[in-house]
Formats: C-alpha cells, sequence, structure tokens
C-alpha cells in the first residue's frame, strides 16, 4: 500500500496539467481575495461577518472547485493516455490503487483547502485592515470550506472513474452545481421551498456558508456536509465498483 | 516461468476475439507469437495480464493468475504498446512512478534508462520522443523488476534498423539467460532471426504451437537449386527418379521431391558436371502466409 501511495503521489505531481492547477488554485485565493477585499464597497449595513466570509471564504471555495478539476484528472487522465494499464499490470490488485488514489486525492484536497484558506486570510485580512473595515473572523465557514475541499477533490475522483474521458467528466463536474441544481432548484422552489436542501452541490456549499441570516429552507451545516459526504462516498463506491468490474 | 494460456475466451459483444484459446509459453527460449491485424494477439496479451477479463478460461504464470502476484514486476514485464505514457511527464518520472508501486529502488530507474540508451533523455518529457523512444521507454519498465518472464507487443514498431538489430540481440540475451520471453512481431524476417518457438493464431484461435524450424519445414516449400551446363542430361536423371523441376533458365532449375545430397550423388554417378547446388529452404513469410491466408481480417484488394 505504500508504494501504491507513492506512486500515485509521484503521478500527481509529475503532470504538468497538474501543476498549472494547482498554481491557479492557489493563486485564485490571493488574486479573488485582493480584488474584493481591496475594491468591493463594502457599506455600513454589511455584517462584519459577511465582509469576512464574501472577501476570504468565497475565494477559498472556488479554488476547492479546482481541485475537484484536479480529482477528475487524477483518474480521468490514466484512462484518456491509457497508462492505467500500465498502472493496473505493475498492481493488479485493483482495490489497493484505487485506495491509494482515494487517500492520496484525499490528503491532497485538504492540504490546498488549508493553503487556499490560508492565503486568501492572509491577503484578506491586509486588505482590509487597510481600508479600515472591520471583519468577524468566523471558524465554522473556514472548517467548512478545508472540506468542501477534500469532499470536492473526491467527488471529482469518483466522477472521473465513472465517467473516464475528462473531457466529459470536467464539464458535468462543472456544469452540474452551476448550472443543473441552478434550473432544477428554480423549479423544486415553485413546488415547494424545502425541496431545495435535497440538491447535493448546494447542500455541500452550506458547509461553507457564512450569512448571518439562518436559511430555514436548507438542512444545517453539519446535516448539510453529511448529506453531501453521502454523495460524495456514494460516487466514489461507484467509481471503485466500476473501475473493478471494467475491462482497463 | 511458464506462461500458460488454457481455453481463453475473451467477447466483445457479438465479436469473438479470442476463441478458446490454448497455448505454452517455456523459458529459455525467445516464442513469437504471430497473427495478422486483429488476430487477438493484443487482447490475448491484455488477457493474461489480468487487464481484461476473460470471459472463460484461464492464464497463468507458474501456475498462478497475474493477479495473484502482489508485486508483479519482478516476476513479469510487459511492453503493451510504446503510447501507454503521459506526454507530459519525463520517462525518468514514468518509470519512477511505476518502481515506486512495487517498492523497486529508485536507482533502477536509472539502470534500465541506461540499458535502453535512454540515459541522457530521461529527464526529458515523454512528448518530445520519437516512437523509437517510446519503444526503448517502454522496454525500460518492463526490465525495471529484471523479472523472469516478459512479454512484448510489437517491440520493434519504430526502431531504425540499428534499433531492429538491438532488440532482437537483447530479446535473443534475455532468453539465453533463461528468462521466459514471449514477443509478437509483424515483421516476419525479424522472427525468423530471433525466435525458437511460436504461437500462430488467426481469428482468435490456435492455428499452430511449433518450432520455427517444424513451422518453417511444415508449411513453406523447400527446394534444391541445381545449376548445370549438362542440365538437359541432368533434367531426365533426376525426373527419372521421381523430381519435379521448375527451371530459372536453360541452366539452373529448382528441384523439388529430392534433396540437395540425392541430387549430388545422382550427378556424380552419372558424370554430370555441377556449377552450383544449394538447399534452399522455404521462408517463415511464406509459412506464415500459407497458414493464416483463410483466417485474415482486413485484406487490400488488387487494383
Amino acid at each position: 500500500m505504500i508504494g501504491a501511495l507513492r506512486a500515485e503521489w509521484i503521478k500527481l505531481r509529475s503532470v504538468r496539467a497538474n501543476i498549472i492547477l494547482i498554481v491557479i488554485a492557489l493563486a485564485i485565493p490571493v488574486v479573488l481575495t485582493f480584488l474584493i477585499a481591496a475594491i468591493a464597497p463594502f457599506g455600513g449595513t454589511t455584517f462584519d461577518r459577511e465582509v469576512f466570509g464574501v472577501a476570504i471564504i468565497t475565494p477559498a471555495v472556488v479554488a476547492a472547485y479546482l481541485c475537484g478539476v484536479l480529482g477528475v484528472l487524477g483518474i480521468g487522465q490514466e484512462y484518456r493516455h491509457n497508462t492505467i494499464r500500465v498502472t493496473l499490470a505493475a498492481q493488479p490488485n485493483r482495490s489497493v490503487v484505487l485506495a491509494a488514489k482515494t487517500v492520496v486525492y484525499g490528503l491532497f484536497g485538504l492540504a490546498i483547502g488549508v493553503l487556499a484558506l490560508s492565503l486568501s486570510f492572509a491577503t484578506g485580512a491586509i486588505c482590509l485592515a487597510a481600508r479600515d473595515i472591520s471583519f468577524e473572523v468566523a471558524i465554522e465557514p473556514m472548517i467548512g470550506a478545508v472540506l468542501l475541499c477534500v469532499l470536492l477533490t473526491l467527488f471529482g475522483f469518483g466522477l472521473g472513474a465513472v465517467m473516464r474521458q475528462p473531457a466529459g467528466a470536467i464539464p458535468v463536474f462543472l456544469i452540474w452545481p452551476l448550472i443543473i441544481e441552478g434550473i432544477v432548484g428554480l423549479i423544486l422552489q415553485s413546488i415547494d421551498e424545502s425541496l431545495v436542501r435535497w440538491l447535493p452541490f448546494r447542500a455541500g456549499q452550506e458547509l461553507a456558508n457564512f450569512t448571518v441570516a439562518v436559511d430555514t429552507e436548507v438542512f444545517s451545516r453539519v446535516v448539510s456536509g453529511l448529506y453531501f459526504t453521502a454523495w460524495t462516498a456514494a460516487i466514489v463506491a461507484l467509481g471503485w465498483w466500476l473501475v473493478e468490474r471494467r475491462d482497463a | 516461468m511458464v506462461i500458460e494460456a488454457r481455453e481463453l475466451t475473451k467477447r466483445y459483444g457479438h465479436r469473438l476475439a479470442v476463441d478458446h484459446l490454448t497455448f505454452n509459453v517455456q523459458p529459455g527460449v525467445v516464442t513469437g507469437f504471430l497473427g495478422p491485424n486483429g488476430s487477438g494477439k493484443s487482447t490475448t496479451m491484455r488477457l493474461l495480464l489480468g487487464l481484461d477479463r476473460a470471459d472463460s478460461g484461464s492464464a497463468t504464470f507458474d501456475g498462478k493468475p497475474y493477479r495473484s502476484y502482489a508485486r508483479p514486476l519482478e516476476e513479469v514485464g510487459a511492453l503493451l504498446d510504446a503510447g501507454y505514457v503521459h506526454p507530459t511527464r519525463t520517462g525518468f518520472e514514468h518509470l519512477h512512478a511505476l518502481a515506486a508501486s512495487n517498492r523497486l529502488p529508485r536507482r533502477r530507474v536509472d539502470e534500465v534508462l541506461a540499458l535502453v540508451g535512454l540515459g541522457e533523455v530521461g529527464k526529458k518529457r515523454v512528448g518530445t520522443y520519437s516512437l523509437g523512444m517510446k519503444q526503448r521507454l517502454g522496454i525500460a519498465a518492463a526490465m525495471l523488476g529484471n523479472p523472469r518472464t516478459l512479454l512484448f507487443d510489437e517491440p520493434a514498431n519504430g526502431l531504425d534498423p540499428e534499433g531492429v538489430r538491438w532488440i532482437r540481440e537483447f530479446l535473443k540475451h534475455l532468453a539465453r539467460e533463461g528468462r521466459t520471453v514471449l514477443v509478437s512481431s509483424h515483421q516476419l524476417a525479424e522472427m525468423s532471426q530471433m525466435a525458437d518457438s511460436l504461437v500462430v493464431i488467426g481469428q482468435g484461435r490456435l492455428i499452430e504451437q511449433c518450432s520455427v524450424a517444424e513451422f518453417v519445414g511444415r508449411f513453406a516449400n523447400a527446394w534444391v537449386r541445381v545449376v548445370s551446363p549438362q542440365m538437359a542430361v541432368l533434367s531426365q536423371l533426376l525426373g527419372a527418379r521421381g523430381a519435379n523441376l521448375d527451371f530459372e533458365n536453360p541452366n539452373t532449375a529448382r528441384v523439388t521431391g529430392m534433396s540437395a545430397r540425392e541430387v549430388g550423388e545422382i550427378a556424380a554417378a552419372n558424370g554430370v558436371v555441377l556449377h552450383q547446388l544449394a538447399d534452399t529452404s522455404g521462408s517463415l513469410e511464406e509459412a506464415y502466409l500459407q497458414v493464416t491466408q483463410p483466417t485474415v481480417e482486413y485484406r487490400g484488394r488488387p487494383q
């Protein structure tokens, strides 16, 4: 297992597309936070907690979605370039390969999540302080944003394992939360306001929610987080099952 | 290590790619794996390695399925396709990840890169490699664990003449060391210089498994080439003893149905002068085409 973990880590850091995505994922919390914190007109009516959320949490969540794309590539690239055959010829026990990828990408999501949030925190705190704008540090959405980064990375990995080709899986991974859940959410709202709580990415984002007003139509932060975790576990499990039984 | 395929069968949709295929590969010799395009050679290789699941039948290495080896690179090395690499990884990184997965020391990566002559370009991205360099990288990957058994699918593909000669000598050397070597190739002239034993398939079925000499002897015509200034006399003498003669020119004949030795003795006994007398064995190509003709799946039509 240790060999498989090392192999996956070497593979993760030796592909140029991955390095570019990591650089972008870490640049976003600096650049986006800087733009928001330095320019956004936070009026006197904005809560301190929401200033913190908009300037510091939101950019970290954007970085988390990029980690999800990296998760897709983690297995999709292997199928795209047929290196999965080389990988599985070297380690014919597919569970070992899949377990190693899950661990490596999960830890990678955690590391990027912590780094991204630290960068946006440092950038945001400096810029906001320079403008004399007060903000309130909220711990719960910070922890939630890091967890969301881990879950999105693993969700991407699971989706990549299910769909195999990144050219298909990456658009699905981005269109699902950004467009499909938006449209389905509108339809659901017209039927019953509380149905939106069942949309997986909507629930996942609740992890990093920083608004002051409490939305009673969605689950609490913890329940939403568990609900999205269940979705992530299900898609990873489906991916494992398919990789185990399909021809490589 | 003995490779054994027993009644291997694989279907893709309605197409039967491998059909109750049974053969074995012994150590100490190079075994050539021959068959027309689409005959199931690559599929068979994937079935041996458990990459594709056989619908029925079994494939074993020393009696154990490939999947039961926890660190298989030390037992079996395979080159399936030189293109199975990520173009933005370096050759070194590609091998390093493989070595790590089997707990092989990092220095093996440098060793096998040097072994295949890629020592200089190991730190370059694979996307910049020529096909021949990718082949060498694939061979390096197969050699990482210094395995007792090697599977090579078209290893000479894309290599220049010097590279082709190198791979031929390399594979023969590996077999002489007592390893098991299974190699598929379309270059029949190469194969005849390198393989001792053959597994020939067509449309997923076994056509022949035997030694190269036996295969050529059985399926290619052998003849004796005779050059004599007294051909008229000689042809009557030989014809009377049951030989068949085809004339290339008035002084030169291809004799079938009689050995060179017999032709020489008859000529001497009758005082016929010979300028040339040679056994000409048929070629592997001739035997191969003879055997696989009915099974060829993709055939060009003469215009």
